[in-house]
């Protein structure tokens, strides 16, 4: 008892002089060789209570609560990857990381026209470590009934982007003015205008609603048809549809001479190459939409965590930090992002006069039943069930018509063993339930280490192999990858 | 298109997208060699990894991966007689006659030097045949039949039954429609997860389909005896000098012979090719199947039929030639029409959309993507060309590799599904994703069902919907979604493709009763 007893403590006392031991590539070697170092002074074989006390050091992890920040940050992008909102989050990160000293870790949370990644970001745990990347379908949500989410749920941080959406049409086009499209609109009811630019109910198809409502047509005077994105939407425009999307997207169709822009739904005239169109506003329309992008906290976000992350913030929107020589401010110029600032009461106050003339519209205009079409949105799955039932039938028929069932090759020299089969979903689900709780690490070790053993690997190699894997998995992923590992009590 | 060449060029030979190939190539000839994992888990576990590389070397590694894994199948298949992937089944009985006659060295040398020659015929496939179907001009109606025919392909060409695969095709395309609709607006079958409004997640679904459910399949028979017994040859005991003790003889004892073997089979290695790449290019249909159909065609046109499953080199040359072809023949239908050929295209196709590459026509016409093309095509010369190293040393090592204990490896590879799910988007929800899927693709493979048109459901599904729909809403009448040409002939091949093999019993029983027999 006594000589495991003092490994324990010698290895223990060489984890004390290194501070967040685990979060360092360099933690694992040392703490590995010292306790190989140790053996090699002893010349006998490793034993077990050594074993167990390397296991538990090795994934405990130190927990050092320091001033905010002391860990890595992670930012929820609700869309995808290569995507507008996507650049201006990494572009961010990158600049926060410098700013605060730790790692800001971007994931993308995608799928559900957003909802999803709003979701993730703003009902997080409310500790400062999960930022949230927030756009305009925030305000959509609740009123397309979509999710219990609004703008309520966010701590407005500040907003670092405003573009204006516009009505564009194909070159050869008959329309050259808001008004004759307009004319052309009102005079053909059975053969509408095709209108495309995002997802049928996206915000796109809002705008367009919006502008609709202000000459007091109904939201299904046109025909929405749903695209992958505004890119797309303006690659496959025809010369009688029309396309109605942010800026940014038609900077380079347009200046190819590929599209016209009939009118920007902006309270101003915007920069080049949108100076020559003129605003909704200016053509008798009363209408403006601007789609932005931000960054909230989850409400009740620690008053130390907020003042710090919007200082943070607020430095790189005014393009006082620097990476290779360049400032946010400087690549939102480049990536053709207009930067418009908002911060803190003011950003909520936009939000929620947003969120009010959004309501308007998609209420009364009972937006969400035109979005859904004519066409039911359960044709397709109805027809996949008759395929379904088809197959099973034809299954069926064939498992009674052919009297000879060709038994499988069955292994005669044993049984499956239903306890081996269990324990993998057993595993999993143990994953899942305890990893947010306990760490990555310590689950993952002891989960590694129940299936090697029970699977007769010898208890002593179970453990080297648990804890090896588990640091070795830990390693590759949060350094390797940047992905954000649960973290629990006792840290990683 | 010289400076095409020239930047797919700069693109690909950097230090590290050749180094993501060696890498690669080492953990594909591991996984193919270790019986009961497949060459489609191998890319199922590799895809988070991806996921953090750029664009070429993502495909670098995906392309690699799957090139040394299907050769790496064939030494199990060998040493043992299980075949480490299925497409090595078709001739693990010959390979395993000949390592019992103590021509182990030769029957995996054969399987290597074929299988390069193979793969590197699919790539000129490849790079000639997928820029001329890029031509076709598609509308979208032409596209929901295509879809519709690349699906049905899927489904009947497995070797299962025909209600089989359309079971797993209808399940396949009815999970791509859980979540937000895109064209309605409205959530379906979110059964008040708000976390499905998006959707199954592609890799989450495909890391459970392929990678839990054969770890499940494999832990159920774990305490059967672990590897049969290896069927090695009394090796000669090695004589002589280091160098050649080391290289000399290991090099004769797996390459004498072989080319001389291929240059007396040209004709037939260029027909296994062929077969080869035409299999790998139809929808759903891989490299498993194309190394049975190379056999049987080998086997009615070979001298000596008799000799087939006893050790025909022949067959094995052939059969080889076919599996490795079929892989780079597989791109051409996931890049020109965005539909997979096979369930690891299937996959590369899914990281590819989440790179934001949109696969189609317009990837061989738009200059900032052609370089990718080529990058493709690169990739899988570099891994055809570090295959025959690495697949050398995979062979010396073999005995090792099929002994690895799977009781350890399970675990570990567990550990490495569980992760994958998660780091996507940090999200626990996909983790039960990945567990519901394992499940369900271990029942499925129980029963029988086969899981590749269960994929392609999965990642077509959304397009064929969306095009379905938008085709439906643009359309005046019902008869517009035939009327084109082009949609016409695709129309006429999915009802030939479905009621083909009825009809052609139909003329037979017709045709036989005049005759009396």
């Amino acid at each position: 008892m006594g000589r495991p007893m003092l490994h324990f403590a010698r290895f223990a006392a060489s984890f004390v002089d290194v501070r967040n031991l685990l979060t360092t590539r360099r933690g694992l070697l040392h703490g590995a060789s010292s306790f190989i170092v140790a053996h090699a002074r002893e010349r006998e074989r490793p034993c077990w209570t050594s074993v167990c006390a390397v296991l538990l050091f090795l994934v405990a992890g130190c927990a050092d609560e320091n001033a905010y920040p002391n860990r890595p940050i992670t930012l929820v992008c609700p869309w995808g990857i290569g995507g507008g909102t996507d650049q201006i989050a990494r572009q961010m990160a990158i600049h926060l990381e410098q700013e605060l000293g730790q790692p800001v870790n971007v994931i993308n949370r995608t799928g559900g026209q957003g909802v999803n990644g709003h979701i993730r970001g703003l009902k997080a745990d409310a500790d400062g470590y999960t930022l949230a990347m927030i756009t305009v379908e925030l305000n959509m949500f609740h009123w397309n009934r979509l999710a219990d989410l609004t703008y309520r749920d966010a701590l407005p941080l500040i907003s670092v982007n405003e573009d204006p959406a516009a009505i564009f049409v194909h070159a050869e086009s008959p329309w050259h003015t808001l008004d004759d499209l307009a004319q052309h609109i009102r005079s053909s009811s059975d053969n509408k205008v095709r209108f495309s630019g995002t997802s049928a109910g996206g915000i796109w198809h809002l705008a367009a609603v919006g502008w609709l409502q202000t000459m007091g047509l109904p939201a299904d005077a046109i025909t929405w048809v749903a695209s992958q994105g505004a890119g797309p939407a303006l690659q496959d425009m025809l010369p009688n549809s029309v396309v109605c999307c942010s800026l940014p997207e038609a900077r380079i169709p347009l200046r190819e001479g590929r599209v016209r822009c009939l009118g920007v739904m902006a309270d101003r005239r915007q920069p080049a190459p949108f100076d020559q169109v003129p605003t909704l506003k200016e053509q008798g329309y009363d209408w403006t939409l601007y789609g932005w992008r931000g960054f909230a906290f989850p409400q009740g976000t620690p008053e130390a965590a907020v003042r710090r992350m919007t200082e943070a913030l607020v430095k790189v929107a005014q393009g006082q930090t620097r990476v290779a020589g360049e400032t946010f401010p400087d690549f939102m110029q480049f990536a053709g992002f207009n930067l418009t600032v908002r911060e803190g009461d003011a950003f909520g106050e936009f939000l929620a006069a947003q969120d009010e003339q959004l309501g308007r519209t998609i209420e009364e205009g009972q937006f969400s039943k035109v979005a859904q079409g004519a066409i039911s949105p359960m044709l397709f799955p109805y027809i996949l069930f008759g395929l379904l039932g088809c197959s099973l039938l034809g299954m069926l028929w064939k498992t009674f018509s052919e009297e000879e069932v060709e038994p499988k090759p069955l292994d005669q020299q044993s049984s499956p063993n239903q306890f081996y089969f269990m324990l993998v979903p057993g595993a999993v689900a143990a994953y899942a339930f305890l990893a947010p709780m306990a760490g990555f690490l310590m689950v993952t070790a002891a989960i590694l280490l129940t299936l090697l053993y029970c699977y007769g690997t010898r208890l002593w190699l179970s453990a080297v192999i648990a804890l090896l894997g588990a640091a070795v998995l830990y390693h590759t992923f949060a350094h390797g990858m940047r992905v954000s590992l649960p973290r629990g009590w006792y840290g990683w | 298109m010289i400076d095409v060449i020239q930047t797919a060029l700069a693109e690909t030979l950097t230090w590290k997208v050749c180094g993501v190939v060696l890498v690669t190539a080492a953990y594909g000839i591991f996984v193919g060699a270790i019986p009961g994992l497949t060459a489609t888990m191998a890319v199922a576990l590799l895809v988070p990894f991806t996921f953090f590389l750029d664009d070429v070397s993502a495909i670098a590694a995906i392309v690699s991966t799957v090139t040394c894994s299907i050769f790496a199948g064939d030494i199990p298949g060998a040493l043992l007689r299980i075949p480490g992937t299925p497409a090595s089944a078709a001739y693990a009985l010959d390979s395993y006659a000949m390592t019992q006659r103590g021509e182990s060295g030769k029957a995996l040398g054969i399987s290597l030097v074929f299988s390069v020659v193979g793969g590197l015929f699919g790539v000129l496939v490849l790079l000639l045949a997928a820029p001329q179907l890029a031509r076709l001009d598609f509308k979208t109606y032409e596209y929901f039949w295509l879809c519709v025919l690349g699906l049905s392909c899927a489904a009947l060409v497995s070797r299962e039954s025909r209600s089989k695969g359309l079971f797993a095709l209808a399940l396949g395309l009815l999970i791509s429609t859980i979540g937000l609709s895109p064209d309605h607006g409205v959530s379906r079958f979110d059964f008040g997860f708000s976390e499905l409004y998006g959707g199954v997640k592609f890799i989450p679904a495909m890391i459970g389909l392929f990678g839990i459910s054969e770890v499940l399949r494999n832990v159920l028979w774990l305490n059967r005896r672990e590897v049969p017994a290896l069927a090695v040859p009394p090796e000669p005991q090695p004589r002589g000098r280091i160098v050649r003790r080391w290289l000399v003889d290991p090099i004769r004892d797996v390459f004498g012979g072989v080319f001389g073997l291929l240059g007396k089979r040209m004709v037939h290695v260029m027909r296994s090719s062929a077969v080869g790449s035409f299999i790998g290019m139809l929808p759903g249909a891989g490299a498993d199947l194309a190394a049975w159909i190379s056999y049987a065609v080998s086997k009615r046109f070979a001298q000596r039929p008799e000799e087939y499953g006893t050790g025909s080199r022949e067959g094995l040359a052939d059969a080889t030639t076919a599996n490795n072809a079929a892989l780079a023949s597989a791109w051409i239908p996931s890049l020109v029409f965005g539909i997979p050929g096979d369930s690891v295209t299937a996959i590369a196709l899914g990281v590819l959309l989440m790179k934001n590459i949109e696969p189609g026509p317009r990837i061989f016409s738009d200059p900032a993507q052609q370089p990718l093309v080529l990058a493709i095509v690169i990739a899988f010369v570099l891994a055809n060309l570090v295959l025959l190293p690495i697949g050398f040393l995979a062979i010396r090592t073999g005995t090792l590799l099929v002994r690895v204990p799977r009781r350890v490896l399970m675990p570990i590879i567990v550990m490495f599904c569980v992760l994958g799910a998660y780091s996507i988007d940090g999200s626990t929800f996909d983790i039960w994703v990945m567990l519901a899927m394992g499940l369900l693709g271990f029942v499925l493979e129980g029963l029988g069902i086969p899981l590749g048109p269960v994929v392609l459901g999965i990642i077509l599904g959304g397009e064929l919907e969306h095009r379905f729909i938008q085709s439906l809403r643009t359309s005046q009448h019902w008869w517009d979604f035939f009327i084109r040409p082009m949609s016409m002939v695709l129309v006429a091949s999915v009802v030939m493709l479905w009621c083909g093999p009825l009809l052609m019993r139909v003329a037979r029983r017709v045709g036989r009763r005049p005759k009396g027999n």
